[in-house]
């Protein structure tokens, strides 16, 4: 990668923006990660908070910032820290996923827009390894890139009103799951079973940023059999 | 101490919420912070009662609801002047009051601001959610009262003792409402691309809030006309303002989520949050830009 210098600026009293050039790289997200792992170990006593995106990431204090002059300093340090600093190595989990029309209702759509057949559609959707470069939009909803670019299919232009639980949406070259019944505007090609937000567990999540995802068609039976028995394991390495 | 008292809801009002300062540590997996809309109200009720600042509160909202004490205790109002009654007599806002067991507390029209706190001795003891018990929609079982439901809390005997300081915080308190007074905003992440004329437009405007507002964020009414492009989706907070390429400006509040793709042009300052938190539809809105340090 080459040798960035991000912009730090302070975004109000209480947090600090990181930003580099506008590239969403698959190197930049593990920078930003090991960033954030290092600004938490050296100020384990300040309770920080610590927000990454595509290229940035946010910096949360519990309180005011008293001095902003050594806070960006440190920052700056940190930054230099993470480009020689070894990354850990991220998780891979693999994620049923059942493409059955009844639970993907824009799965013709695509294989008509994009002149492939349904099968041809799920293998390229199943053969790619993703990344999650974010959670936002809702509790749980992970942006995953690496897409194929066979797949690559516009955002609705009117969102539908409620898309179920569980959905998989593509959109632009990302791809992402609905954790919860929601408005949406993703063309949904898919449902997984597994549920990716419970605010009674802790984490409420188990997808994290940096993780590695790959997804495995299911039949309908199955999809209803892990539904009812969602403990089924989704970390596979 | 165990939570073996109780509020009943006879009437549930427009829109009130269990609050406290929000929940930390969980926004990277898309959590929102959540918290009272104005913590310096949230706080000041806390601070009367001497509890935690984080104890939690009821955020009510334009309309009170009716509450029926089933335990004596000790309360306090803070923030809107929603002619709050016990027991049919009108009280004060930031007076410490002793209820009884049958107490009835309601609440009339609003007379300045939007969202009243209603502190209770040791806090209310709802759920703790992912460190905190404030409702959230989406991530707590309850996101607003509902008639029939009841609100746990540590019963308390009567007390009297009031600290002078309090009182006088208390005046600054009551002076801190006003919907004339510019909300302080410091520049965002993406104030520097917009051209001169178009800074100079944002600041100087004066807007409006819209229909579409609530814990989420707030609209306001008033373009601001830009040539800004959308941003790589980055992250956001309570009090970031984006603007959209129609010109429209959206104010994040509390229950905002953690991403967001629209150039973020202003960041409120904490106390513009509270400003901003005791608005409503039609209530006007202008900025005054603050300085945090000349280092970028």
């Amino acid at each position: 990668m080459k040798q960035q210098i991000p912009a730090i600026t302070s975004l109000g009293e209480t947090a600090v923006l990181v930003q580099f050039d506008s590239i969403i790289a698959e190197d930049l997200l593990d920078m930003l990660l090991c960033i954030k792992e290092m600004i938490l170990l050296q100020k384990v006593e300040v309770k920080l908070q610590v927000i990454t995106s595509y290229h940035s990431l946010l910096v949360i204090y519990p309180s005011a910032i008293e001095d902003f002059y050594s806070e960006k300093k440190w920052l700056f340090s940190v930054v230099e820290g993470a480009k020689v600093q070894k990354r850990s190595k991220p998780r891979r989990l693999l994620l049923p996923v059942c493409y059955d029309p009844l639970v993907a209702p824009d799965l013709e759509l695509v294989s008509k827009e994009k002149k492939l057949s349904r099968s041809e559609v799920i293998s390229i959707h199943c053969e790619a390894t993703y990344r999650v470069f974010m959670i936002g939009f809702l509790p749980g909803f992970p942006y995953l890139g690496g897409l194929d670019k066979r797949l690559e299919i516009p955002r609705k232009e009117e969102p539908r009103k409620k898309v179920a639980a569980g959905s998989v949406g593509i959109a632009g070259l990302q791809t992402g799951i609905y954790p919860r019944e929601s408005p949406g505007g993703w063309q949904i090609i898919g449902r997984c079973p597994i549920p990716l937000f419970d605010p009674l567990a802790d984490p409420p999540c188990p997808i994290a940023p940096g993780d590695i995802i790959k997804f495995r068609e299911i039949s309908l039976p199955e999809f209803d059999h892990i539904q009812k028995h969602p403990q089924e394991q989704i970390l596979f390495e | 101490m165990s939570p073996t008292g109780h509020i009943e809801i006879v009437e549930p009002g427009l829109y009130s919420s269990i609050q406290d300062l929000g929940r930390t540590g969980y926004l990277s997996y898309g959590v929102p912070i959540g918290g009272a809309m104005d913590r310096y109200a949230h706080k000041l009720a806390n601070l009367y009662l001497q509890n935690q600042e984080n104890a939690a509160t009821l955020e009510i909202t334009l309309i009170g609801p009716k509450l029926r004490f089933h335990n004596e205790t000790q309360i306090v109002i803070t923030g809107a002047d929603l002619s709050p009654k016990l027991n049919e007599e009108p009280v004060s806002n930031s007076v410490v009051i002793q209820v009884s067991p049958q107490d009835q507390l309601s609440f009339g029209s609003a007379q300045s601001g939007v969202r009243a706190y209603l502190g209770i001795k040791h806090g209310f003891q709802t759920t703790d959610v992912l460190g905190a018990r404030g409702w959230t929609p989406g991530i707590t079982p309850a996101c607003k009262l509902e008639k029939g439901m009841n609100l746990a809390y540590i019963p308390a005997r009567p007390s009297s003792f009031l600290h002078a300081k309090v009182k006088r915080h208390a005046m600054v308190a009551e002076q801190e409402i006003d919907s004339t007074r510019p909300v302080g905003v410091f520049a965002g992440p993406e104030f520097q691309l917009l051209s001169n004329r178009e800074r100079v437009a944002l600041l100087e405007g004066i807007y409006r809030v819209g229909a579409a507002q609530d814990r989420m964020g707030m609209q306001l009414e008033g373009k601001v006309k830009n040539s800004l492009m959308p941003i790589i989706t980055g992250p956001v907070l309570p009090g970031t303002v984006q603007l959209t390429p129609s010109g429209r400006l959206i104010v994040l509040m509390r229950d905002c989520q953690t991403t967001g793709g629209y150039p973020r042009v202003l960041q409120l300052a904490e106390r513009g949050m509270d400003q901003m938190a005791q608005k409503t539809v039609g209530d006007k809105v202008h900025w005054q830009l603050e300085h945090l340090e000349r280092v970028t």
